[in-house]
């Protein structure tokens, strides 16, 4: 029976009223909740999924592109350079006797011309004579010396770039001391070809991108939309939606995890509504037990009075008699306690809400129980409040009983009007509430002051004020002053919710409040014959 | 003295409570049943009831019915609980007041005390006589007559009607009728108040349901009107 599953206990009723304002707040949540939900996270599973789908496309459609690349690429070159090869061959087959047998410089150009003219390319020739190209813009300092050696004695090829362009360059010599030939072969439309091949690995690596995107985009649908309804389900059972259950599909991963989800909140239901039932139970029974108790205290009420007027008798008889007589008292009162207390764990507390002028009611309050003289009231004279004046007259009698009893005088009530909340202070000159105590002020029996076993009060004081509080629509709180003593503060709104006290107020008309000679309209007037 | 009918079904509650009244100088006899209380009304014509609301068989609003119907002698219940039902039907059954066990013999006797007081009081303003339209208030003989009709009310009923009429056209609050009317402090249950002043309505109004001499006043209380 503690607070704690009390108050969760009737929050959870809060829900159920279905009132348009929790059902507003929900709706906020909800749509908070969704709003998050949806957000791309960098971190979050859909950015994964598609980062990893993304990277497979991209290098999938990079390795294939680069290495056919790669594969043909060489292949060219290879060809190309075989060809090279067996041209120049041709070429020094045909004219190499002519080479040799060639005198002037004028004679090796126009041979180099034939030669390149047969086979393509560019001749360069080297002779005693000079050198001798078929393309004025190719010459020596095209063959490196390295180059230049490794020909003096077989034929050796090698790529170069020239003006930007590719080519294959074969070079041999003759005969030993012979003229050396050169032949420089473009390598322009295996280039083109290379590049017609890069341009198609790009877009076909577009096209995978797209097509993995599209994927991905489907996959995490497939995947993702089954997550968010589990964690939907699982945020509307943690805010207290026991019947919600996820349709089964399929008999993946995920179908797994909706089973179980299902099988988890059924669970979960059955123990709570076994605890409901139990913790029911046991109000019930403290219901029934303060019930029962309260027919032989009738009784026993009713003829205290003989024994507190026991006088004559023998000094023991008359201090057993005025114990009874005290401690049936104090047990009628625990019992009253423990009758509202388990009149508010079962709901049926009710409220009679009337036009109370607040001072009028806190005056009457100390007045009855003979606190006028020790509480300092700082309150406006006229104060209207809709309220429920007997759970009122509880609240604030509980309160100053407190702090009279556990605080000391002197006792400071205040009453302050901030429009639609009225706040009510009552501060004492105590040594205070202890740290760890402030906490638990408001729980049932809970004793502040462990030496003191035994106290006036039910230890239900307290408690009673707070759910009173909350019957109001306010809230009660315990503090300590910075200058000593403990301060409670009770906050409520001016026009309480509930019950309409006045029975038949909807028939009254305005005008005819409004024809009476003493009276106006709206006016307060205060009782006469009430001290104040 | 004063003698009291006192109707309870537990032996030892109707013995405690007899003997605290008895102790405070009442006259009390006593019934366990509905029936009892029925019979002993009948032939012991107490001056004042005091009526456990929780009985076998015949209950205490169906008594306090059955009584209502000929006699005007007050009734006090005995309750359970002050914010049920109970104490809204019992006044709706014409109960003059209750109180909540376990109740104080202190309480109980100031209680009766009180109602006794509304029954025999004819006092100070002797001689004036208030009228409404065709409701003539008598507070010399304390008699209510309406277009020469003698009404019959009970005592709280009259001493309510009387409180009002002497401050005709002025709203008075139900706290300021609680203590005039019944004695009551501040803090008394105003419900006392609205359930006399239907059965007041019922009594005096020509349609109770529009009343057009015992106005209700929002936010205040009532207040008796000449009729326009």
């Amino acid at each position: 029976m503690s607070r704690k599953s009390d108050l969760s206990r009737s929050m959870v009723g809060l829900r159920h009223e279905g009132d348009p304002t929790g059902e507003r707040v929900r709706e906020a949540h909800r749509r908070h909740a969704g709003v998050r939900r949806r957000r791309l996270r960098l971190t979050g599973m859909r950015a994964r999924l598609f980062a990893g789908f993304l990277a497979v496309a991209v290098i999938t459609a990079g390795i294939i592109t680069g290495a056919s690349y790669f594969l043909i690429r060489d292949a060219l070159v290879s060809r190309a350079g075989s060809n090279a090869k067996a041209q120049l061959l041709t070429d020094v087959q045909q004219n190499g006797q002519q080479l040799q047998l060639s005198t002037s410089g004028q004679t090796d150009t126009s041979i180099a011309d034939t030669m390149a003219k047969n086979g393509g390319g560019v001749i360069v020739l080297i002779t005693p004579r000079g050198t001798a190209p078929s393309d004025l813009r190719f010459g020596n300092q095209d063959i490196p010396k390295s180059f230049q050696d490794a020909a003096q004695t077989q034929v050796v090829q090698e790529r170069r770039i020239i003006y930007g362009t590719p080519y294959v360059l074969t070079g041999t010599r003759i005969s030993p001391n012979g003229p050396e030939v050169y032949l420089f072969t473009s390598l322009e439309s295996e280039q083109a070809i290379l590049t017609e091949l890069m341009t198609i690995g790009m877009v076909s690596g577009g096209l995978a991108l797209v097509g993995a995107f599209a994927v991905a985009f489907a996959a995490t649908r497939n995947v993702l939309v089954p997550i968010r309804r589990l964690g939907h389900a699982a945020r509307m059972l943690g805010q207290g939606d026991l019947d919600v259950r996820l349709e089964v599909k399929g008999t993946d991963e995920i179908a797994d995890v909706s089973h179980t989800f299902n099988e988890t909140a059924e669970a979960l239901a059955r123990s709570i509504a076994e605890l409901r039932a139990m913790d029911a139970a046991s109000r019930r029974f403290v219901a029934d037990v303060s019930h029962e108790l309260r027919t032989p205290l009738t009784a026993m009420t009713a003829v205290t009075e003989v024994l507190e007027d026991v006088e004559d008798a023998d000094p023991t008889t008359v201090s057993a008699a005025h114990l009874i007589a005290n401690e049936t008292k104090r047990l009628a009162r625990l019992v009253e306690d423990l009758m509202e207390i388990s009149r508010f764990d079962a709901g049926t507390a009710a409220m009679r809400i009337e036009d109370i002028n607040l001072p009028e009611l806190i005056e009457a309050t100390l007045a009855t129980r003979g606190w006028t003289a020790k509480v300092m009231v700082d309150a406006p004279s006229l104060l209207a409040t809709r309220i429920d004046a007997r759970r009122m007259d509880v609240v604030i009698a509980n309160l100053v009983g407190n702090a009279l009893k556990h605080g000391g005088e002197p006792v400071a009530l205040s009453v302050l009007d901030t429009g639609p909340v009225v706040i009510v202070q009552v501060a004492d000159s105590g040594p205070g509430i202890p740290a760890d105590a402030l906490p638990h002020i408001f729980d049932r029996f809970y004793k502040a002051d462990k030496a003191r076993g035994r106290s006036e009060g039910s230890g239900l004081g307290l408690s009673i004020a707070f759910e009173n509080a909350r019957m109001h629509g306010g809230e009660l709180s315990a503090r300590n002053r910075p200058e000593g003593g403990a301060v409670f503060t009770l906050r409520f709104p001016k026009a309480a919710q509930g019950a309409e006290a006045d029975p038949d107020a909807v028939e009254q008309t305005p005008t005819s409040t409004d024809s009476g000679s003493g009276s106006g309209s709206g006016s307060y007037e205060r009782p006469q014959g009430v001290s104040v | 003295m004063p003698s009291l009918l006192l109707v309870e079904d537990d032996p030892s509650i109707r013995m405690a409570i007899e003997i605290a009244l008895t102790r405070q100088g009442h006259q009390v006899a006593t019934a366990a049943t509905g029936e009892e209380a029925l019979e002993m009304w009948q032939s012991q014509r107490p001056e004042l009831v005091v009526l456990d609301v929780m009985l076998p068989g015949i209950d205490g609003f169906e008594i306090c019915r059955r009584i209502r119907r000929t006699d005007q002698v007050p009734i006090i219940l005995l309750t359970a609980r002050s914010d049920d039902i109970d104490v809204v039907v019992g006044l709706e059954s014409g109960a003059d007041d209750y109180v909540v066990k376990p109740v104080q013999p202190r309480v109980l006797d100031a209680r009766i005390r009180a109602v006794l007081r509304r029954h025999g009081n004819g006092g100070p303003d002797a001689g004036d006589t208030a009228v409404f339209g065709d409701l003539v208030v008598d507070r010399a003989a304390m008699t209510v007559t309406r277009a020469g009709e003698p009404i019959s009310l009970t005592p709280t009923e009259l001493k309510l009607l009387v409180e009002l009429s002497r401050r005709p056209g002025q709203a008075l609050s139900r706290q300021q009728l609680l203590r005039l009317v019944w004695d009551h402090d501040y803090l008394g249950d105003s419900r006392l108040v609205d359930a006399c002043v239907q059965r007041l309505r019922a009594k005096v109004e020509l349609v109770p349901s529009e009343p057009q001499l015992i106005r209700t006043v929002r936010g205040i209380g009532y207040r008796l009107d000449p009729p326009r």
